[in-house]
């Protein structure tokens, strides 16, 4: 898989991993339609974290393939397959790059549905609505 | 014993940030008393068919352990949240959601402080943001809510609805619970049953005034959860609890 280099850095940002456990809640929204939410001009960075393979192995069946799938190719950080691949060493270190590894810094997440623009700034995401929104 | 985290990353963000005080310190020393429950949570349940079977199992048929999904609500400080990470080990993912701004920043100083390995913080509102992803996935649960009794517009001024409007979110809704102190641990508790993995646990500090025996009934009745008064302490003039809920067994 192709892989970009990331500039490393220290604090705690935003994973790919915590990207995939974000969807619009928007009152009367379809959250499920505009999962994942859009990345839009991101700033990506990438951490050193130490593989585990047991880790990730338990990690897999928590995540949502095709959300990740979709986030990966428009980030431009590879072609995932369709299917989730058999849990191989080589995949599961390819995973741990993508999901722990893989951070955003800033930009914001958007939901194709209802438009809601949800900020990330400093690598927090701001998922708080308006009064209006809830 | 576990000891306090390293809390000097917080100094910064003081006073806009609760610092942990004894509420925060009953909720480590009763997490520490279920440290057996904690640790053990996710070892892979014991099949009765591996039992049964006289030749070993291959090892993709072994059961899965999942990694373990840790959550705190409001973490403010992030004391807790690297108080577990130390507790329960560094094979787990943990996540921090706090509607206070300068909250989110403190928690994860704290935490990189404190080398939790894989934790990260989301500005949101309860879970709302993560429940459907989360929903059935989170095995530990912990919530320090705001359970001082106050009146309504106290509360609201604190941590309005629709929080993005009105400005950061400040230090009041650390504390701002509402009527009996009630009204954020109550939109939560509904929820709870849901969020929780099959041996998920939701740990909640309470006060007396929460009326901790009416959420036991409660949690029993209509959150379908099995609560247990886990530690209770007299701190000054508040009468301090932490309740954990479960889900109802079969047997």
């Amino acid at each position: 898989m192709r892989y970009f280099s990331l500039s490393a850095t220290r604090v705690n940002t935003e994973r790919l991993l915590t990207h995939n456990m974000l969807q619009c809640h928007v009152k009367n929204c379809r959250p499920n339609e505009s999962f994942p939410l859009t990345i839009k001009d991101p700033e990506l960075e990438r951490t050193e974290a130490e593989f585990n393979p047991d880790f990730m192995r338990g990690l897999v069946p928590k995540l949502d393939w095709t959300a990740l799938r979709k986030t990966a190719g428009a980030l431009g950080l590879g072609d995932l397959p369709a299917e989730m691949p058999e849990a191989t060493d080589e995949f599961l270190q390819m995973l741990h790059a993508l999901v722990l590894e893989t951070r955003v810094v800033s930009g914001s997440m958007v939901c194709d549905v209802c438009h809601h623009v949800f900020p990330i700034t400093n690598g927090i995401p701001n998922m708080l609505l308006q009064a209006d929104e809830v | 014993m576990i000891p306090t985290p390293d809390l000097a990353a917080l100094k910064p963000f003081l006073p806009d940030v609760y610092d942990p005080a004894e509420d925060t310190f009953l909720l480590l020393d009763a997490l520490e008393g279920d440290a057996d429950a904690l640790r053990t949570r996710h070892a892979p349940s014991p099949s009765p068919a591996a039992a049964e079977t006289p030749t070993p199992l291959k090892a993709s048929t072994a059961p899965l352990v999942t990694t373990p999904f840790i959550v705190e609500i409001g973490p403010g400080s992030g004391c807790v949240l690297a108080f577990l990470a130390a507790l329960v080990g560094c094979n787990a993912v943990y996540w921090g959601v706090d509607m206070n701004p300068k909250a989110c920043a403190a928690t994860r100083a704290v935490a990189a402080a404190n080398r939790v390995r894989h934790s990260d913080v989301v500005m949101g509102d309860l879970t709302a943001a993560m429940a459907a992803r989360l929903c059935g996935q989170v095995d530990v649960l912990v919530f320090n809510p705001p359970y001082v009794p106050t009146d309504d517009e106290e509360l609201a001024a604190a941590a309005p609805a629709g929080a993005a409007d009105s400005g950061p979110v400040g230090i009041a809704a650390a504390w701002a619970g509402g009527v009996a102190g009630r009204v954020v641990i109550d939109r939560l508790m509904p929820q709870v049953k849901a969020l929780l993995s099959p041996r998920g646990a939701f740990y909640l500090v309470v006060v007396r005034e929460n009326r901790p025996d009416e959420l036991a009934r409660l949690a029993r009745e209509q959150w379908g959860l099995r609560p247990r008064m886990l530690m209770e302490r007299k701190a000054g003039y508040e009468g301090l609890g932490v309740m954990k809920f479960e889900h109802v067994s079969d047997e």
